[in-house]
């Protein structure tokens, strides 16, 4: 039991430096474009007042934050201004986070991140407590089975099953990240803010030196190769300290996934808290024949969209064996297996064409050797083409599988129970060709999450409608209800 | 122009309302809508989180209420049903998800 109690002080530190990192972007801009024409002195000044604040609003924050844990129920006091008492029961919080970030580390400290289904998080985070305390915090509110739970993990100390991400694999997954596009698009943010730091004499002065025949052409080549060199190393780096030293290991109930460089981050994830899965194969793994596992479970995450990274990099034949072994529910014999028909292929490559047209004809009238983007029309229908390739649905006992691809090709495996509504969609060109869309929605954080698989032939996607509610019916264990029910629905089924 | 603003004003709503269709059972809610764009909507029960009814100042006009039905992951709206309809829908559902309870 705790009394009610405040943080280690070092949650002051610990707070300022989440504002500034929350804010990073931000800052940076603000710095970038506040230094314009002032002195060097002036900005030093405005960062070290900032912080300042920042370190006093901390304090205070430290002061009036306090909590407790009572019958299994955590309590927590905070706000300044406005004084808010959060009570979380057990029986509802359904992820802790214990990590330790730079300034947890420096003290020997932890924080942990309480969780619940629907609350916003960040309102209960204790921020900066000893790690004993954290475990202690963390048994009493797994409280349920709480001397037997400790019994079991020590019983299965020896089966537990750990996996951990090796060097090698660490450093594939780095250079084929997915975050390259993301790095891309700000590192050319952060180019056209150059002209701030640089002065266009010492630009001139740098292209003439050093490239002195280049012509309009080679310097827009090299810049645009400077860019993507550059948004690579960022991608790179980030994947590296993100993922750095991550390990997967499997409990009786739950999922402990650890992982960071400077930051450590643990994460417990309830096996009955997983609502799919998603096998997703990049574009630049695909090749490699690499995948990443994401697990998508409810109220947890609110970076990654809601999902998270179950393991950053499996070679292709080792994915089925790895679900097997940390997640075996989801390991099903597929019983039946649907491709989209052949008559989908012209919506699929025309859908591309619609897409990649608008961009081209863009920058074909705004750019000098714009013609030369009609060559992206060969990417654009390739992508579409394969896009039909690998659409699929499947259909094991209990388990849907969906396999589609937008860039990187996914395949989602869903429990049928964990559904939360599912949708079949026909456009009328789509009703001309016989084709639908299913669409599967399933709990995943705040937002939820759909998975869709485009132009799949309308029975089929009837049919796979059905099952699904079928099995609703047949879970509920009483057959007979089941078939006067099939016999009732008077709806119109025009999805035929 | 005049006639197909004409057609969209008088004619495209009936339509889409004649279009509009729901079926609620003890397992589960059923929609269907669209004129061009047909989709239907499966919503297990077990999965409804809440119902609301929620009528603006036009809907109370004509007595007149929206249904939402929330899950985990998804809203759901039963546009435009008669007051006490809806109301009805709204406890029916309720009612039946009371019955299915279920985590998450």
């Amino acid at each position: 039991m705790f009394e009610l109690q405040r943080q280690h002080p070092a949650a002051a530190l610990a707070n300022a430096f989440d504002i500034v990192r929350a804010n990073f972007i931000t800052i940076v801009i603000l710095i970038f474009v506040g230094s314009g024409g002032q002195e060097a002195n002036f900005t030093l000044y405005w960062i070290f007042g900032t912080f300042l604040f920042l370190l006093i609003w901390g304090v205070i924050s430290w002061y009036r934050f306090q909590f407790s844990v009572n019958e299994g129920e955590l309590r927590i006091e905070r706000g300044v201004f406005v004084r808010k008492k959060l009570y979380l029961t057990s029986d509802r919080i359904q992820v802790i986070d214990i990590s330790a970030g730079v300034v947890q580390r420096l003290f020997g400290l932890v924080a942990v991140e309480v969780k619940t289904a629907g609350s916003s998080s960040k309102q209960a985070k204790i921020s900066a407590i000893s790690r004993e305390k954290a475990e202690k915090l963390k048994t009493l509110l797994r409280n349920k089975s709480n001397g037997l739970d400790e019994r079991q993990m020590k019983e299965s100390v020896e089966q537990r099953k750990v996996y951990a991400l090796d060097s090698k694999d660490l450093l594939i997954a780095a250079s084929t990240s997915g975050r390259f596009g993301v790095a891309l698009s700000v590192v050319g943010v952060a180019f056209s803010q150059m002209e701030q730091l640089i002065s266009e004499e010492q630009i001139i002065y740098f292209v003439e030196r050093v490239i002195p025949q280049s012509t309009n052409t080679t310097m827009i080549v090299m810049s645009i190769f400077v860019v993507i060199a550059i948004a690579w190393l960022f991608s790179f780096a980030s994947t590296i300290v993100k993922y750095y030293d991550f390990v997967v290991e499997v409990r009786k109930n739950e999922l402990l996934i650890s992982r960071g460089l400077f930051e450590r981050t643990q994460l417990t994830i309830p096996f009955n808290r997983i609502q799919a899965v998603q096998i997703k194969e990049e574009l630049l793994r695909q090749p490699l024949g690499y995948a990443s596992l994401v697990i998508e479970s409810a109220g947890y995450g609110e970076s990654e969209g809601n999902s998270t990274t179950l393991f950053p990099l499996l070679a292709k034949p080792q994915i089925y064996n790895f679900v097997d072994e940390v997640i075996p529910d989801y390991n099903t014999e597929i019983s039946e297996s649907n491709d989209v028909p052949s008559v989908a292929l012209r919506r699929y490559l025309l859908r591309m064409l619609w897409i990649s047209l608008p961009v081209i004809l863009i920058v074909w009238g705004s750019i000098p050797y714009g013609v030369y983007s009609w060559f992206l029309l060969i990417p654009a229908v390739l992508l579409g083409y394969q896009q039909y390739r690998d659409a699929e649905v499947a259909r094991g006992e209990d388990t849907l599988l969906m396999t589609f691809r937008l860039l990187s090709k996914t395949t989602a495996i869903v429990k049928k129970y964990r559904m939360q509504s599912c949708q079949v969609q026909q456009n009328p060109f789509q009703k001309r060709l016989g084709l639908s869309n299913l669409t599967v929605h399933v709990a995943s954080g705040n937002q939820g999450r759909s998975f869709t698989v485009r132009d799949i032939d309308s029975a089929i996607a009837t049919d796979y409608r059905l099952w699904l509610s079928n099995g609703r019916k047949n879970n509920l264990g009483d057959d007979t209800n089941h078939k006067s029910l099939d016999e009732n629905s008077d709806h119109p089924d025009d999805g035929k | 122009m005049v006639v197909v603003t004409g057609l969209g004003i008088f004619f495209i709503p009936e339509i889409r309302w004649q279009r509009w269709s729901y079926q609620i059972d003890e397992h589960e809610i059923d929609l269907q809508s669209g004129i061009f764009i047909v989709t239907r909507t499966l919503v297990p029960i077990k999965r409804v989180q809440h119902v609301d009814t929620r009528q603006g100042p036009i809907l109370r006009s004509y007595d007149l209420a929206d249904v939402t039905i929330s899950t985990a992951a998804t809203t759901h709206r039963i546009p435009a049903l008669d007051e006490e309809v809806a109301g009805q829908v709204r406890d029916q559902i309720s009612k039946f998800a009371r019955l299915a309870e279920e985590d998450v």
